[in-house]
């Protein structure tokens, strides 16, 4: 059994919320002031403050994050002797907790936002804020920390959460939809303002989450809806490696009657042929959220893991079909582990899932579930797309931020 | 009165009827605790149940008259301080009064949760700032509530 080794890095302060961005923390006080932490300063001054094996546990589980996934890290951790000296800052049974001074904190000059803010996400230099007035946005520049930006409205619909990539704005508005725009490639060069024509692509949404370049959308359904993308090639921009612009999303395709049937069978099974069969149990199957392609599935008291995939028309006149079948590395969890009922959110990360409780922040893995953080958080980010901070989350809580890393080894390492 | 009674708020109740108990509120208000959120049974649609007294559900509509915590359609507000117990069975703790239909009619009200995949309508944004200026939750509680996890 794995052994979960967990660590905390807090920053005091009263916060509204937290962003792990290309070497920097973006942090927006509840004024709608925004402060960055340069990472490697924070490095600078764990490894002066406590030395620089702490410092090295600290950048692979947090500021370095794709470190630990590297091949010549792990070679070096197949022994179990050096894999013990590095992970010795994590011993003792308890999760290492590092206190960051806010003075490390450098305050912007960039305009403030004091209304009320329900969602942020930073995308290739663009901070997008979903807003009780409507989508609005900035710029940050993570190579100059005195550059400020003033705050621009893209539309002034109430917006509940947002969602960007590959160029797509993605604004769920509740009862007004899912509200689709595009980044004006002059904004990706430029970094000034165009503003986005948000139109919508589907009745009512809660939160979307990309699967690939492809998107879900969770609304009043038991699953998400699927919405193919429609993409074209672009050129590779200083601000975003991708190599796709998404256009457009066809339209919206329930996966409701596929969640059901790929959860209660051990087969893959195809939306075209379940889509249309009417469910008469009584307990019907919920996804409750996405990491990528892997469906979190609430049915009968257990949570299972499903995995989709689309599976490409031979014909060009029959749409793609979509395909699900249940995850056999992951184990059926009882509600003794996690409660469905009681998920306040799940977010992707690249160990798996992560589940906000009232309480509590758990991880599910293949290797079971784990206690990450007790403590009831305002916010929870994680970035499993992004290059740098894949394993590792940021939470906003009463009184501070806490940067989340951890690292699975053997119980017997120590 | 129970421990979870709101300060100064005292409801009187009138009578028992088919439907339920009625009160006076602490404002003379006519207050009916029914008994389709008293009990699952004997409805055709779910019901959200109170799990805290009669008296109790309507010294937290008394609260919330006195502190007007309306939206603009006038309907009323409430939610459960920090430390008090649940509103209903299903850990609700936000409260909802609709305004009656007629003036003539009683009020009468249920506790909510907001979130799950039909999030109750949400509390004004103004009375989620006054609630967290006054102390009555917290910061994570509002950013909860805005976001449907609560």
């Amino acid at each position: 059994m794995a052994h979960l080794l967990r660590l905390h890095l807090q920053l005091p302060g009263e916060f509204r919320d937290a962003w792990l961005y290309k070497g920097h923390l973006y942090a927006w006080g509840r004024d709608g002031s925004l402060s960055t932490l340069e990472l490697s300063r924070a490095f600078d001054h764990i490894s002066a403050i406590r030395g620089p094996e702490v410092a090295n546990v600290v950048n692979l589980l947090a500021f370095r994050n794709d470190w630990k996934f590297g091949q010549q890290f792990r070679n070096f951790m197949k022994s179990p002797s050096m894999e013990a000296e590095f992970l010795r800052p994590l011993q003792g049974g308890e999760p290492l907790v590092i206190e960051l001074p806010p003075g490390l904190l450098s305050l912007s000059k960039s305009e403030k936002y004091g209304g009320a803010v329900l969602d942020t996400t930073i995308y290739a230099d663009h901070v997008f804020m979903a807003t009780a007035e409507g989508l609005l946005q900035s710029f940050i520049d993570p190579l100059d920390d005195t550059y400020s930006s003033r705050v621009f409205q893209h539309d002034d619909r109430r917006a509940f959460g947002v969602t960007v990539r590959y160029g797509a704005i993605n604004v769920s508005a509740e009862e007004r939809g899912l509200l689709f725009g595009s980044i004006n490639n002059k904004s990706f060069e430029e970094r000034s303002f165009f503003k986005a024509t948000l139109r919508p692509v589907a009745d009512y949404s809660r939160h979307s989450s990309f699967v690939d370049r492809d998107l879900l959308n969770y609304g009043m359904a038991s699953a998400p809806e699927l919405l193919r993308s429609t993409v074209v090639e672009r050129e590779l921009s200083p601000r975003t490696q991708e190599k796709y612009q998404v256009t457009g999303y066809r339209a919206p395709e329930s996966i409701d009657a596929l969640a059901h049937a790929a959860t209660t069978t051990r087969v893959k099974v195809s939306n075209r042929l379940v889509r249309h069969t009417e469910h008469k149990h009584s307990q019907t199957a919920e996804v409750i959220g996405n990491s990528n392609n892997l469906l979190l599935v609430a049915w009968n008291d257990h949570l299972r893991v499903i995995s989709m995939s689309i599976e490409p028309s031979v014909d060009v006149a029959v749409p793609d079909d979509i395909q699900a079948v249940p995850t056999k590395g992951y184990r059926e969890f009882i509600w003794s582990h996690v409660r469905p009922d009681k998920i306040l959110q799940t977010l992707p990360i690249r160990a798996g899932f992560l589940v906000e409780e009232t309480e509590s922040v758990k991880l599910i893995t293949k290797d079971g579930v784990f206690d990450l953080l007790d403590e009831p958080v305002a916010h929870i980010r994680s970035f499993a797309s992004s290059k740098q901070f894949k394993d590792v989350f940021v939470a906003v809580e009463e009184e501070r931020i806490s940067i989340t890393g951890y690292y699975f080894a053997e119980q017997t390492l120590f | 009165m129970g421990g979870d009674e709101p300060p100064g708020s005292h409801c009187e109740k009138v009578r028992t009827d088919s439907d339920g108990i009625m009160y006076r509120s602490c404002a003379g208000t006519s207050y009916r605790s029914v008994n389709y959120h008293r009990s699952p049974s004997g409805t055709r649609d779910t019901k959200s149940i109170w799990s805290i007294s009669r008296h109790s559900e309507c010294n937290i509509f008394c609260e919330s008259e006195q502190k007007s915590w309306s939206d603009t359609d006038s309907n009323r507000w409430s939610v459960a301080g920090e430390k008090a117990q649940d509103f209903g069975t299903e850990g609700e703790r936000l409260a909802f009064f609709p305004t009656p239909t007629n003036n003539t009619d009683a009020w009468h009200g249920f506790p909510v949760l907001r979130r799950g995949r039909r999030p109750f309508r949400c509390p004004p944004d103004e009375l989620l700032t006054k609630w967290l200026s006054e102390g009555r939750i917290s910061y994570v509680d509002q950013q909860r509530i805005l976001k449907a996890r609560f």
